[in-house]
């Protein structure tokens, strides 16, 4: 659940050039547009994907087992001593048939890809519908249901031309149409994220070209194109259903859908006539295994046993149990390395009676809230908790995000308790004989909440020791995901630990301005902060964009605004007769040349 | 017989008509808005569309009104939509009602073989080793969270020995482990209970003429004496019943099996609220039938039983 | 809650006034086995939560990361947890909130349950009526149903968890309660306390109340520990008590994830529930045994 959906790509942006052929060829012709798309092509991931959430989202919460891995970092390294990392080694031809199960801690919320808000959904969804564009595992931008996209001078128009010969799991055949109907099915106000275009709209030059045209220029929005959320979709299957997928997605994918028993399972089997456009796939056409089995188990020690009896080819491993399997001989892991999602704290804002934003007392004094940033010990959280499966990140910017350097980490917080107790003795909260500071016969007492779940619970309850050794009085509570996405911004609680998983650097100013997020109303609160965000969407160039981002950011962290923790690395458990699965960007799963050995 | 089960029959109508009353009103008490949580509280939802999908639920109406409209559905079998599945409540619980019926009625049958036969066994060697250290296990099994006893099963019959399946309900293989934890508790409690009934059973006079008559053992046991000791036996399966019933939300849940607990389970963490409804409307439904069914067994058993009510 | 009806309806317990009965329990409980080792196992516990603060070596609730997962050696009798926190500590603190969750929410129980079964039972007539549809309605919610649903209205939590598991089990104290009154209002003593002009209420609870005990303390003794486990199996579905309280349920549900590797974390709080909920059951059968009028004759 976290609050924001994101691409991924980890990619250090200043190294990075445009590889796709078509692409680049009918950019370079034009040198403003060159910039735009160094821009874009940097940010790649970067789609504000305007998530912000309502129910749960596409986050991915840091090491949770509650969650599920994709749209995390994007370059899949298996341990060398991986059985099954090289098909050469594990010699022989892929064998073809069987069914892949998979195993998942929740389930699917909705199987409408322009609907749904979990990756549970979207880890389905992503193998049965395709977008125009997508990212490879190097997070280059990649042609997937196009030839080729152009960009006008002005940048406002996109002109996209269809590839040919694609077919729909229904047997209708893709076209311009089809494109321009998906796109804004994505972008209306049923959809998961209505208005993620930027106000773009669609029109069908020929059967087989659609121009999307925007109102102003925007660096971000060629990445909404390759969001999950924006998977193309046939209209007459559409229409066929009354407007509702949610049972029943159907796309261009490798993988057809079959069956869907809300609570237990979803099934996939391969579409015999998928031609695949990826060059860092070797499978040309139809999937290798006849199905995909996707299994949801709530319990981690049942699915636990299953991946160690073969029961489940692949589970997220929780992080307290990637150590056990180390060395394993019937499984290994694949950890993704570069993760893209930011684990952070922040207190809580609300509506006060005169319709401005404020935090909750006693969170509406900077110094109590920089008081917290001080005490915690982040660190040993990393090492206690996580395994050291996480990477310290002080700034708002996860690392792998196209407008992080390393000048983010200037910001922020060190572990440096007795700063906090002088922060909070200036602030005129007094250390008191229960150790619970007070001031004018107050208690510093909060209420803190993170989602439910053992990952979780373990963070939050290190997190209330630190904040109570300090003199906080903390009570913390994990709540059930849905409950916590739906009353976290009630007033029930002042602070809350969460994740958001956005690549494009303007997720600083979502952070700051989107109302479904625990820090949602900093705009609101710091007409500073709002100002040099919001420049950050009038550049292309996205060494300014980053400075931009880096000043906001800066703003937002050392106001105590927001709490950065950490960017969580997920590790996958894979059975050992599971061979050549891939992941793609964002640690999405590819399961095309992927077979079941004997 | 036909009019006592009929007089049974009557007698649990005003029953269901209570709990229809008291789910209803459950749902009702829960703090939050129903619409919020359906949409997820997001900024995103307009007021409009919230406003739409209360008078779609009939959440504007009084509640009276809703109650009316409330058992018009019910009595067209009509649950309501799950939230989070747009799929209808009574197809939910139709599909998972199948599994929890072989997993609860495994579960049963061992509880009785089980349970029986160790109480018997239990009862015919008072005092013995057999005894004690039947009943000892019996006092720990009662002791046991069935979530630990089911995840050691696992990690003992799956991960060890690889017998049996971890998880799911492909094959009746799948039963096997999740019935066991099940009835692991009842039996325990009935083997107990069947002991010290049989064991005044046994004591009394018609055992010892059927023993002067010179009967075989094994038929003044299990012909006579035992007859004897079955209300108190139906009586307490009766009452496990409900202990399996639910226990199957927590058994199910560490089993990943496919049934009406782990439904529940999962509508609980997801709020989804027409599901909770019909899972303890219906939980409660086939509790009753069962115990209605238990006092039809009677009327068998004791025929006094039948005019006495 | 099914063992309590269980042993209501097995045990055919009648009231029993005289002194003599009394002291034949109470040598009964002295030579029963079961009732020893249970009040010896229950008293131990008891004083330990008692005097938690001195017996335990550790602070129950301080995190010291550099000493998780240490396993059980002369300075940590039960090992250390994931957050380095002495698990014999914990466990000690524990029973208070175990021990607290099963008498509580028994309390409630039985509190509720005998206002409604002595009322309904004593009256009669349309307040019997009404009292014994509310009972059978809440009979229809078998197990955990009822408590499930009250915790699904409240949320999580100690307390609401021992609220729903205390209103969840009224019923069947009612039950138990109703057909004792049934059958000893129109016995002598009630109808000379009537006679000398005492009130309802006086009759209710100096003569009868005193009169259903037995049959009631059996049952309960035995539901202590019933709700202990009840309260375990709320916390495996994350209904339960809130970290860090080191309530055993909540203990075990949360060491689960380490059973593999670190045994100990899981294994001491799960012991501690079997060994306490086995401590009640010896106790009530102990009780049970010794209030069997069979056998007095």
């Amino acid at each position: 659940m976290s609050m924001i959906d994101r691409w991924d790509s980890s990619v250090d942006f200043m190294t990075r050039s445009i590889e796709i052929p078509e692409l680049s060829r009918s950019l370079a012709s034009r040198r403003k547009f060159l910039r735009l798309s160094a821009a874009v092509v940097a940010s790649l991931g970067a789609l504000p994907l305007l998530a912000a959430c309502g129910g749960e989202d596409d986050e991915t919460p840091a090491g949770s087992e509650a969650t599920s891995p994709p749209d995390v970092g994007p370059t899949a390294t298996a341990p060398t001593d991986s059985p099954t990392q090289t098909p050469d080694e594990a010699g022989g031809e892929p064998r073809r048939g069987g069914t892949i199960v998979q195993a998942e801690v929740a389930d699917a919320d909705n199987l409408d890809p322009h609907r749904y808000y979990t990756t549970f959904s979207s880890n389905v969804i992503n193998l049965v519908c395709e977008r125009v564009i997508q990212l490879t595992p190097d997070l280059e931008l990649e042609p997937i249901l196009l030839d080729s996209i152009e960009v006008s001078e002005d940048a406002l128009i996109y002109t996209m031309h269809v590839r040919e010969g694609v077919k729909f799991h229904n047997g209708d055949t893709l076209d311009a149409e089809a494109i321009a109907f998906s796109h804004a099915r994505a972008d209306n106000e049923l959809a998961a994220y209505p208005g993620q275009f930027y106000g773009a709209t669609w029109e069908v030059v020929d059967p087989m070209t659609v121009n999307m045209i925007m109102p102003e220029p925007n660096s971000g929005v060629i990445l909404i194109l390759a969001f999950t959320g924006c998977g193309i979709v046939p209209p007459n299957a559409v229409a066929e259903m009354n407007d509702d997928m949610s049972q029943h997605p159907i796309g261009t994918g490798p993988f057809m859908f079959k069956e869907w028993v809300p609570g237990d399972h979803a099934t996939l089997v391969a579409f015999d006539e998928y031609q695949n456009p990826r060059p860092w796939i070797e499978n040309p056409g139809r999937p290798h295994v006849d199905e995909i089995l996707i299994r949801v188990i709530l319990e981690e020690q049942t699915q636990i046993a299953e991946l160690e009896t073969g029961g489940v080819h692949l589970i997220l491993m929780p992080s307290q149990q990637v150590a056990r399997f180390e060395g394993n001989d019937d499984a290994y892991l694949i950890r993704n390395e570069q993760s893209t999602t930011t684990a952070y704290l922040a207190p809580v804002t609300q509506e006060q009676a005169d319709g401005t934003h404020d935090w909750i007392e006693p969170f509406n004094d900077q110094a109590v809230r920089q008081a917290v940033g001080w005490a915690l010990n982040v660190d040993e959280i990393i090492e206690g908790v996580l395994g050291g499966l996480a990477v310290r990140n002080r700034s708002t910017l996860p690392t792998g995000n196209p407008g992080y350097s390393e000048k983010f980490q200037d910001m922020g917080f060190e572990y440096d308790p007795d700063r906090a107790k002088q922060l909070l003795d200036e602030a005129g909260w007094v250390a008191s004989s229960g150790g619970v500071r007070e001031k004018d016969g107050q208690r510093l007492s909060i209420v803190f909440w993170s989602q439910a779940g053992a990952t979780f619970e373990r963070i939050g309850q290190l997190v209330q020791n630190y904040l109570q050794q300090v003199g906080f009085e903390v009570v913390y509570q994990g709540i059930e995901q849905a409950i916590f996405v739906d009353r976290r911004l009630s007033g029930d609680c002042h602070l809350v630990y969460s994740t958001y998983n956005w690549n494009d650097p303007d997720i600083v100013w979502w952070l700051g301005g989107d109302t479904s997020l625990p820090s949602g109303h900093y705009v609101k609160i710091n007409p500073e902060f709002d100002e040099i965000a919001q420049q950050g969407w009038l550049v292309t160039e996205l060494d300014e964009r980053g400075d931009f981002y880096y000043q906001a950011s800066k703003i937002m962290v050392e106001d105590g605004a927001m709490i950065p923790l950490w960017n969580p690395v997920f590790v996958d458990g894979v059975r050992a007769e599971l061979k050549d699965f891939k992941h793609g960007a964002q640690g999405r799963r590819f399961f095309n040349d992927a077979y079941l050995e004997g | 017989m036909g009019r006592y089960i009929l007089f049974r029959l009557v007698g649990s109508i005003p029953v269901l008509m209570g709990v229809v009353i008291a789910v209803f009103m459950m749902v009702r008490l829960v703090p939050g808005d129903p619409v919020k949580i359906l949409t997820g509280g997001g900024a995103r939802v307009t007021q409009e569309q919230q406003d739409a999908l209360r008078r779609q639920l009939g959440l504007d109406q009084p509640l009276p009104v809703q109650f009316v409209s409330f058992v018009g559905n019910l009595s067209r079998g009509d649950l309501g939509t799950s939230y989070r599945s747009k799929r209808p409540v009574s197809d939910e619980i139709r599909s998972r009602i199948p599994n929890s019926a072989k997993l609860a009625g495994l579960a049963l049958l061992i509880t009785i073989v089980v349970g029986v036969l160790t109480g018997v066994i239990a009862s015919t060697h008072k005092g013995s080793l057999v005894d004690l250290a039947t009943m000892f296990v019996a006092t720990i099994a009662v002791s046991v969270p069935g979530f630990w006893f089911g995840l050691m099963l696992i990690l003992f019959f799956s991960v060890r020995l690889g017998w049996l399946p971890v998880s799911g309900a492909d094959s009746w293989k799948n039963l096997i482990l999740p019935a066991a934890t099940l009835g692991l508790r009842s039996s325990a409690v009935l083997a107990r209970v069947t002991r010290s009934t049989m064991l005044d059973v046994l004591s009394q006079d018609f055992v010892r003429t059927a023993r002067a008559k010179g009967l075989r053992e094994r038929i003044v046991i299990y012909r006579h004496a035992l007859r004897n000791a079955l209300i108190p036996i139906v009586t307490l399966v009766g009452l496990e019943l409900g202990a399996l019933l639910t226990g199957t939300f927590i058994v199910e849940t560490v089993f990943a099996y496919p049934g009406l607990g782990l439904l529940g389970i999962q509508a609980l963490q997801t709020r989804d609220f027409p599901l909770i409804q019909g899972i303890v409307l219906v939980t409660a439904t086939i509790y009753v039938v069962a115990n209605l069914c238990v006092d039809v067994l009677y009327g068998f058993l004791d025929p006094r039983i039948r005019y006495m009510s | 809650m099914s063992v309590v009806q269980a042993h209501s309806s097995l045990l055919g317990l009648k009231e029993r006034e005289s002194r003599s009965f009394a002291s034949i329990v109470r040598r009964r409980l002295a030579r029963s086995y079961h009732a020893v080792a249970g009040a010896t196992i229950l008293g131990a516990i008891a004083l330990a939560a008692l005097f938690a603060p001195i017996v335990a070596p550790a602070d129950p609730l301080a995190m010291t990361i550099e000493d998780q997962f240490q396993a059980p050696s002369g300075k940590h009798l039960f090992g250390t947890d994931e957050f380095g926190r002495d698990i014999l500590t914990r466990v000690i603190y524990g029973a208070r909130y175990s021990l607290r969750v099963g008498v509580l929410a028994t309390l409630i129980a039985v509190g509720g349950g005998t206002l409604l079964g002595l009322t309904s039972g004593y009256f009669g007539g349309w307040i019997d009526g009404l009292g014994q549809k509310l009972i059978d309605v809440l009979l229809a919610f078998p197990g955990l149903l009822l408590a499930l649903m009250i915790i699904a209205i409240l949320g999580t939590g100690l307390q609401n968890v021992l609220l729903a598991l205390g209103i969840g089990g009224i019923p069947y104290y009612a039950r138990l309660m109703r057909g004792q009154v049934l059958s000893l209002k129109e016995r002598e003593f009630v109808e000379a306390a009537r006679v000398i002009g005492a009130g309802d209420t006086r009759i209710m609870l100096r003569h009868l109340f005193p009169n259903t005990l037995s049959p009631l303390i059996v049952v309960a003794s035995i539901d202590l520990g019933a709700n202990i486990l009840a309260a375990a199996a709320l916390s495996f579905i994350g209904l339960g008590a809130q970290p860090p309280t080191p309530e055993w349920g909540a203990m075990l549900s949360a060491g689960r994830d380490y059973m593999r590797d670190q045994w100990w974390i899981a294994t001491f709080p799960g012991l501690a529930i079997v060994v306490t909920v086995l401590g009640f059951n010896l106790i009530g059968d102990g009780l049970r045994d010794a209030l069997d009028p069979r056998g007095l004759e």
